[in-house]
């Protein structure tokens, strides 16, 4: 791995400490959605942060019927809304019981995902026969949803290093009875592949910045040189997938995380070493990413990523990026 | 596939007794076809006590051998087999496609009311009050509803009788992680 991709020094103005006191964060973290969004918008942001996530979950339609899924829970005492945003999603209202304990859960009924996490893998959208390679797959939230889409008809490459999310990984593959699959554990920027996949997804390891809303720590657990640290990582990760995907085949990034320096620089920094690879337009509802952050101008293309905010898309922020290597 | 005899872990089709093994263990349940005992390989760890086995479609197998790294799991995982006794244990996958043959009726399974199915996730044994319907020996275990709920084997000890779980779907939140 190299050193960071992005050179910055953020000087948090006295607005930013304000707001950073007021709710909570550090105040650098502040500066930058002022960055970002000016003031007005980021104080929406912080109060939209404040809220938390609803619980949603993915009806696995591999196996059920999602209406009779959402009969079955609500005859439990479940109250569920559709997610509007994603086919498969649907949030849970009121819960008489933890949604992670039923039988319907048991029996891989669904996955308990958050909703911009669902949006990822209708971007991938995997083909029967195709080989599609999770690079960062444990615990299997997007994984198994590429299955689900595919009708378990991809070959799908799984890829996780930790031993511990390997094991929820294999349990969840299996609970929600999928078998076109091989689970893989290790560093995924080593596979020394024999041949290219046609898809490769790269949820990289992040900040997990966006997701305040479940977790409020993350107000203040990490600094700017953890989040340029991270963002080494996940550029040579990308770097690794693009040696990895055929020619003509697609990568899909995505970071759970609104901070530039692992979303638009990451992809950025990759389109600067691979010219011939480009981005390509999202599918999905989102914001466009931003091509200018205190002062680092990225590659313009970068503006056809998306990204997922709190306040304008009700999600956890969450970034993602569409790209496709050149024949 | 994975045949470097040096390996930590490989992942090997299995050999003759270990098939016998398990057709034995489906004969059992009165249904051989419910693996394809031919597609069967074993992944074993050097010195580990059972080997994890896997029924794993040509195309798939083909994909195996994209990568020198022995898989951690791959296709649909059949259960284990202990590596001294080749006793199989069969999994929880198994269980699921075992239960749609009880719903169908075409195998006999241990059926179960609500109460004994909320024992029975827990990884308790069930007693007779709460067992609708019971097969012999280890057998498939569905709820009143046909949901499948694992693998449960009727023990009988002395003058009672009760039902055993093997493998519960409460495993995937105990133990799954």
């Amino acid at each position: 791995m190299g050193g960071p991709i992005i050179s910055l020094k953020i000087r948090p103005s006295r607005e930013a400490r304000r707001l950073a006191e007021r709710y909570g964060y550090l105040a650098y973290m502040v500066e930058r959605y002022i960055e970002l969004l000016g003031v007005e918008e980021t104080k929406e942001l912080l109060e939209a942060n404040e809220e938390p996530l609803p619980e949603t979950i993915r009806c696995n339609d591999y196996i059920i019927d999602c209406r009779e899924l959402a009969h079955r829970l609500e005859a439990k005492g479940f109250e569920l809304k559709p997610l509007h945003l994603a086919p498969h999603g649907l949030v849970v209202a009121r819960q008489p019981i933890s949604i992670g304990a039923t039988l319907e859960y048991l029996q891989g009924f669904y996955y308990i995902q958050d909703p911009a996490s669902m949006l990822v893998a209708y971007e991938i959208e995997p083909r029967p026969r195709e080989t599609v390679l999770d690079m960062a797959a444990a615990p299997g939230g997007k994984a198994t949803q590429i299955l689900q889409l595919s009708r378990d008809q991809v070959f799908l490459v799984a890829v996780d290093i930790s031993r511990r999310r390997m094991r929820s990984l294999r349990s969840n593959i299996n609970r929600m009875r999928f078998r076109n699959y091989i689970l893989i554990r290790g560093d995924s920027r080593k596979l020394n592949l024999h041949r290219t996949v046609d898809k490769v997804l790269l949820d990289a390891p992040s900040s997990g910045e966006g997701i305040i809303r479940k977790d409020p720590t993350r107000k203040r657990s990490r600094s700017l040189e953890d989040i340029l640290s991270l963002s080494a990582l996940q550029a040579d990760m990308l770097s690794a997938a693009v040696n990895y995907v055929k020619e003509g085949g697609v990568i899909v990034y995505s970071a759970c995380t609104l901070a530039p320096e692992e979303g638009e620089a990451v992809i950025s920094y990759v389109l600067e070493r691979h010219p011939d690879v480009e981005v390509v337009p999202l599918s999905i509802p989102h914001s466009p990413g931003v091509d200018e952050y205190f002062g680092v101008k990225f590659n313009g293309s970068v503006r056809k990523c998306g990204r997922l905010y709190p306040h304008i898309h009700g999600t956890e922020g969450f970034f993602i990026c569409k790209l496709i290597k050149r024949p | 596939m994975q045949t470097d005899k040096e390996a930590i872990v490989r992942l090997e089709k299995l050999n003759a007794q270990e098939k016998e093994r398990i057709l034995a263990f489906l004969e059992g349940l009165g249904y051989p076809g419910l693996l394809d005992i031919e597609r069967l390989y074993a992944l074993r760890v050097r010195g580990g006590k059972y080997y994890n086995v896997f029924e794993v479609d040509p195309p798939l197998s083909r994909i195996v051998g994209i990568t020198p790294r022995t898989p951690y799991s791959l296709g649909f995982n059949a259960g284990t087999l202990d590596a001294r006794s080749l006793g199989f244990r069969p999994s929880l996958p198994l269980a699921f496609r075992a239960c749609r043959l009880c719903r169908a009726g075409v195998m006999d399974c241990h059926v179960l009311d609500e109460r004994g199915a909320a024992i029975f996730t827990y990884g308790r044994d069930v007693w007779p009050e709460h067992v609708i319907a019971a097969g012999e020996g280890l057998r498939p275990v569905i709820s009143r509803q046909g949901d499948c709920l694992g693998w449960g084997i009727l023990i009988s000890h002395d003058t009672n009788k009760y039902l055993h779980p093997l493998r519960d779907l409460g495993w995937y939140l105990r133990r799954g992680g």
